[in-house]
């Protein structure tokens, strides 16, 4: 018998899904607006443009991870699998604290230093997951049925968009900073470096591996919270943490790569077809499946043929939301439950 | 002598307005099979989530002599498992890792206790599931799935089981063969309390009864004299027939 042991199914779909991870790193560095075979003859800045290229791959598998990860636990606290970071509100929270964090220092005239914004960017993301999560839960422990879940989300990205475009005008008049602004709510790793990456990592490694701990318990969540409650597990500590967790994870990618939205709807629901619902080896293959997506919207982001470059938020919408009302559609008999 | 594995005492639970329990006292002892009897909405299931602690409470309950509200989830878990009627698992978990999550309290952040999957292994067997180790939960029928969560219980070592209609889905025999393993745990000295709606069902199974009507214990005392015509004319208002016109048993070579 092997309950616990890694199946021949895991090992063929990590060994794939590393495969895809590696050819999109491979891809990522050397495809561009700017050809690098031989066009650029000067050392330091083709040097410059393979760094950005490569902390532009690293920003956009780590937020890609985070947010995959992020998906599968919500997936799993709510047993709604029509719950994503982007789908309940938590990365509009996300992305409002740090539009709030980057703008408002400057506009009351107290401008972070930009080391201390590094830090205090994320921070506000993850503090702003936390506390859309926060709200979500306050009535989803009253009984919310899936679609009043997904009603609330919907009101509070509503919500947390309009005050985002509130700050947005208030921002307008200095051009960085309104672009800034306007970047945390389109998706992006354009500006990003290695230094944000490096910053940001820590975050989402540690959300990793707090999750994987975690993963025996949504299991047994997945039975619903009396047989959890009967089976051990404090339900009410178990969200708790999960929604810690979850707030860290799609906190960090906000911080990273803005708001892009599906990636944590998109990529669980595929590997769950491939793995089945376990949540130890569906959170590892997810969250290296989710780097790789979303490295592959930044590929294909870069390389639309427009004046300027495609929104990353705008590529995941496009391939997203057909794969929700798709979703919406099959689970139409369960949505009340 | 008895060994009273659960003993709750003025057990009351409000809902809204309504009382759906009113100060029910049960002991469940070891090597016996209590029969949690009553009409609908008589409070059964209130009483065996009461119990587990899942329903917020007034009363008393002491499990292996200490008293419920001081034990952590996990020491609970390990001392009373529960079979719901039915679960709520839709995913697509095999049957040997459901049976596996009954251990899951004690496994350890990054992995399980040691020996879980022959704990797993043995419970399948004993449930007659074993075969089945490989397959998705929610492709099982109603009868093997029932099978499957009484093994997820025994899984978790605890020496109460609390089994909430466990038969209200099963045809006769998957019924029987149930009936037939609940007797068996019995004897093997742990503590079984069954909600059921048959009585014909508890008359084959149990040792002792509780009849109960609007959260109140209406009846209680050994199976034979409370499934017996005056009682159940009492709480259902119909006249027990002395002896039933279908009767079933088990093929012993089936």
């Amino acid at each position: 018998m092997r309950s616990h042991g890694v199946s021949p199914r895991t090992v063929v779909a990590t060994s794939v899904v590393a495969t895809f991870a590696v050819a999109t790193f491979v891809l990522s560095s050397r495809v561009g607006r700017v050809s690098l075979d031989g066009a650029v003859r000067d050392a330091a800045l083709l040097e410059a443009v393979e760094a950005l290229r490569t902390a532009r791959w690293a920003a956009a598998f780590v937020a890609g991870a985070a947010l995959a990860c992020a998906g599968v636990v919500v997936q799993g606290l709510f047993r709604n699998p029509l719950a994503s970071p982007s789908v309940l509100g938590t990365t509009a929270g996300a992305a409002f604290a740090g539009q709030a964090a980057l703008a408002l220092p400057t506009l009351l005239g107290i401008p972070l230093r930009s080391d201390v914004g590094e830090v205090v960017y994320p921070i506000a993301c993850v503090l702003g997951a936390l506390g859309s999560l926060g709200f979500l839960l306050l009535f989803a422990r009253r009984g919310a049925g899936r679609v009043a879940l997904l009603l609330i989300g919907f009101v509070l990205t509503s919500l947390l968009g309009a005050a985002g475009s509130l700050l947005l005008v208030a921002a307008q008049e200095r051009f960085e900073l309104g672009r800034a602004v306007v970047a945390y709510a389109l998706g992006g790793v354009g500006g990003t470096s290695l230094e944000r990456v490096l910053s940001v990592g820590p975050l989402v490694a540690v959300g990793l591996l707090a999750a994987m701990a975690w993963a025996p318990t949504l299991d047994v969540l997945l039975s619903g919270e009396d047989e959890a409650a009967s089976l051990g597990v404090d339900v009410r500590s178990a969200r708790r943490w999960l929604v810690t967790w979850t707030a860290v994870l799609s906190g960090a990618a906000v911080a990273l790569g803005g708001q892009v939205a599906f990636v944590g709807l998109l990529v669980p629901h595929a590997v769950r077809l491939l793995l089945g619902a376990r949540h130890r080896a569906l959170l590892v293959v997810a969250s290296v499946a989710g780097g790789t997506f979303l490295v592959g919207c930044d590929l294909v982001a870069r390389l639309v043929p427009l004046r300027s470059e495609l929104p990353l938020g705008v590529v995941t919408g496009v391939l997203g939301a057909p794969v929700f009302l798709a979703l919406l559609w099959r689970e139409r008999e369960h949505l009340d439950a | 002598m008895r060994e009273i594995a659960l003993e709750a005492r003025g057990l009351t639970v409000d809902r809204g307005e309504r009382r759906v329990l009113d100060g029910v006292d049960v002991d469940l002892v070891r090597g016996e099979v209590h029969a949690i009897l009553g009409p609908n909405g008589a409070g059964k299931s209130t009483l065996i989530r009461a119990l587990l602690g899942l329903v917020t409470h007034r009363g008393s309950v002491r499990i292996e002599g200490e008293l419920a509200s001081r034990l952590s989830a996990q020491e609970r878990s390990a001392r009373v498992a529960y079979v719901p009627q039915r679960s709520e698992l839709t995913a697509s978990l095999s049957v040997e890792h459901v049976v596996a999550l009954g251990r899951v309290s004690r496994s350890g952040a990054f992995g399980p206790e040691p020996h879980v999957d022959e704990v797993a292994r043995a419970a399948m067997e004993r449930m007659d599931v074993a075969r089945l180790a490989r397959r998705a939960f929610p492709t099982l029928s109603f009868g093997e799935r029932a099978r499957v969560l009484v093994a997820r219980a025994l899984a978790t070592g605890a020496r109460t089981l609390l089994l909430d209609e466990p038969t209200a889905s099963l045809d006769v025999r998957h019924t029987l063969e149930l009936l037939e393993v609940v007797r068996s745990l019995a004897a093997e000295g742990r503590a079984v309390a069954i909600v059921m709606h048959s009585l014909e069902d508890a008359s084959r199974c149990a040792d002792v009864a509780t009849i109960l009507r609007a959260g109140r214990v209406a009846h209680h005392g050994p199976a034979h004299e409370v499934i017996s015509p005056r009682p159940v004319r009492d709480v259902y208002g119909v006249e027990l027939l002395p002896r039933s016109a279908l009767g079933f048993r088990l093929e012993k070579d089936s």
